[in-house]
């Protein structure tokens, strides 16, 4: 007997009925090609990985590679949307990895109504993603524009006009900071009313998403597919409007449901 | 938006916006290869780092515009 050298990568879960072509895209390992594996009305979208990547110790070092998961993580969402085209799915977190075919089978036998209760919520439905990005310099140009106040004037030495001016810039730093989060918070309601759920994301940071303005919204939205053309129009007028505040509105979508499976199942939903 | 050209910067869709996804969010069902999701967090930590971040705080809406440079203790009362 020989040790398996192979394991078994599990991409996503979705409806037997409705499982995607498995031809495109590549698998994670080009070496191996993506292979179904059912349980009834309950499919994993898999492939083989190599041990010798994927094994516990090479994982864990493999993992703090950044090109590395890039790869993998483009690899894993390519495959995961293209099973959200074919129909409803559950995105498995990346790296869930299982000894074998069987364990794959196992597993889809132990979470069935979990994964069929999420299945069922998800179908016909998108995730799409809104940022609001706001300027800050701009925005604090705009209130003191708006602001006759921010004038200073009326000090009559150096030390109060110097007080006076660190007053006025200290308010004109909460009114640009409540400008941001009424309209973060009213683009978020707004789009809300047009989702089946949404969530509220912590902003990524400024140096991780590698953009110039504050993330003042990132907000996840499960929309139904008939009606993310109505979504993404209201987006939009909403970015129309932002940008007169000095805030860039940035839709992204559609997107696998990464952020609506349950709570039990590591999500976060509303 | 972006102003910034390095290697993580405006490649297909950002790369952030699918780390966000696929390793922070995603149904967690535990394998047979023994990654933890404590391990899964220190990954994205360690991703995190690498980028130079330092966010890890889950907002509200809004709440993380720029506390600036005017985010000081309030100068002394001069009117008095």
């Amino acid at each position: 007997m020989t040790e398996p050298s192979t394991a078994r990568y599990a991409y996503c879960v979705v409806p037997t009925g409705e499982a995607p072509g498995l031809e495109v895209p590549a698998a994670i390992d080009p070496a191996f090609g993506l292979e179904l594996v059912s349980s009834g009305e309950l499919s994993a979208v898999t492939s083989c990985v190599r041990l010798e990547e994927f094994g516990t110790e090479a994982l864990k070092r493999n993992l703090e590679d950044l090109a590395w998961v890039e790869r993998v993580a483009r690899a894993h969402d390519a495959v995961v949307r293209q099973a959200l085209v074919a129909g409803a799915v559950v995105p498995l977190r990346l790296c869930t990895i299982f000894a074998d075919e069987a364990s794959v089978r196992a597993m889809l036998g132990r979470e069935r109504a979990p994964l069929l209760d999420a299945l069922r919520r998800l179908r016909g439905r998108e995730e799409w993603s809104v940022k609001m990005l706001a300027d800050p310099q701009a925005l604090r140009a705009m209130v003191r524009e708006r602001d006759t106040v921010a004038s200073g004037a009326g000090a009559d030495t150096a030390g109060r006009a110097f007080f006076a001016r660190k007053k006025v810039e200290r308010t004109v730093h909460e009114e640009s900071r409540a400008l941001a989060q009424a309209a973060a918070e009213d683009a978020y309601a707004r789009l809300r009313e047009h989702a089946a759920a949404a969530v509220a994301l912590p902003p990524q940071s400024r140096e991780l998403s590698r953009r110039s303005g504050e993330m003042v919204l990132n907000a996840a939205y499960l929309v139904d597919r008939d009606h993310a053309a109505e979504f993404a129009a209201l987006a939009e007028r909403l970015g129309d409007r932002a940008r007169g505040t000095a805030i860039e509105l940035e839709l992204s979508g559609p997107w696998a449901p990464y952020n609506f499976v349950t709570a039990e199942e590591g999500g976060r939903r509303e | 938006v972006s102003d910034y050209s390095g290697p993580l910067a405006n490649r297909e869709v950002a790369l952030v916006e699918v780390l966000d996804r696929a390793l922070g969010a995603g149904v967690v069902i535990t394998g047979d290869i023994r990654l933890s999701l404590a391990d899964i967090d220190l990954v994205y930590l360690s991703l995190r780092l690498i980028v130079g971040s330092t966010s890890t705080v889950r907002g509200k809406p809004g709440a993380e515009l720029d506390a600036g440079p005017l985010a000081l203790p309030a100068p002394p009362d001069v009117q008095q």
